[in-house]
């Protein structure tokens, strides 16, 4: 499977960034988006198919826990693999996004990790150990 | 929580973020900081506080570059270098928070604002040197932010 992937974070460079992970990740790339904000993403995702998003928190207009909240309460968009990217530290906040079914990954990053946050959560979704 | 426990983790994200490599020398702030960022934070119980991070012109090339990952000897351009360091400060300033009141509260970071250079003050001023330069983080807390602290959660019974 090549995956259709929105890179979702307010810093331009950092978008760069992510992507890069994703390609040096060996990941199987079908197409790649980006948005500046959580609001750019849901315009993007409910005009265009996309398989995972990864998302920074920390953005104005709208932060990634609330585009999270959206696309979960969204029928056609709920399935969507959302694995966050973020300095993030809080745990409380970070089991909140695990809760919605989200992966995490801490700020600074390897693509080693950004790798396995995707297949771990794959493995949930087909129902495997995570 | 020490000075040296902040400072290990501005290296960590110097490193793993944009490359940047501790020189090992003691740092110390330059003749003038080159380009400064600051993220202003709100957490618990009305506790609030700001991160300024300040890079001089080798470090600030040096996080540009790298986060682009351009080859030696191509210089990035001037928006580049802006936008770099308000990454840097924002990172730096995410990981900088648990380590200061711990892991267990909730933190509002704003967008990294750049502001005029100047010398860094504040409750704590670190300084790194870096193999490209030298870069500086100054912790301000507004208010009194003791109730959060990690520092003074004494044990249960103890003097205060
Ligand atoms: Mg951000």
């Amino acid at each position: 499977m090549a995956f259709s992937i929105l890179v979702v974070d307010d810093n331009r460079l950092m978008r760069g960034m992510v992507a890069r992970s994703v390609t040096l990740s060996g990941l199987p790339v079908s197409s790649l988006h980006e948005a500046g904000d959580g609001e750019q993403a849901l315009a993007l995702l409910r005009r265009q198919w996309v398989d995972l998003v990864l998302l920074d928190i920390n953005m104005p207009v709208m932060d990634g826990e609330t585009f999270l909240g959206q696309v979960r309460a969204d029928a056609r968009l709920r399935a969507t693999l959302v694995v966050v990217v973020s300095t993030e530290s809080s745990q409380p906040r970070i089991a909140r996004l695990k809760a919605l079914g989200a992966g995490f990954i801490h700020k600074p990053f390897t693509p080693e990790s950004l790798v396995k946050a995707v297949q771990d959560l794959m493995a949930i979704g087909s129902g495997g150990a995570p | 929580m020490s000075d040296d426990d902040c400072l290990m983790a501005i290296a960590g994200v110097c490193e793993h973020l944009a490359f940047l490599i501790p020189s090992g020398d003691e740092g110390a702030a330059p003749e003038a900081w080159s380009i400064q960022t600051q993220v202003r934070w709100c957490g618990p119980d009305g506790s609030r506080g700001r991160i300024v991070v300040a890079l001089d012109q080798g470090a600030a090339v040096a996080t540009a570059a790298n986060l682009l990952g351009l080859p030696p000897g191509q210089a990035p351009g001037e928006q580049d270098v802006r936008d770099a360091c308000s990454e840097l400060s924002n990172v730096i300033a995410g990981n900088l928070l648990p380590v200061l009141y711990g892991q267990d509260h909730e933190f509002h970071l704003c967008p990294p604002e750049e502001v005029a250079p100047a010398r860094l003050s504040g409750r704590t001023v670190l300084c790194l040197a870096l193999l490209d330069g030298t870069l500086g983080v100054a912790i301000q807390g507004d208010a009194d932010n003791s109730r959060i602290l990690k520092a003074v959660r004494l044990p249960t019974g103890s003097a205060p």
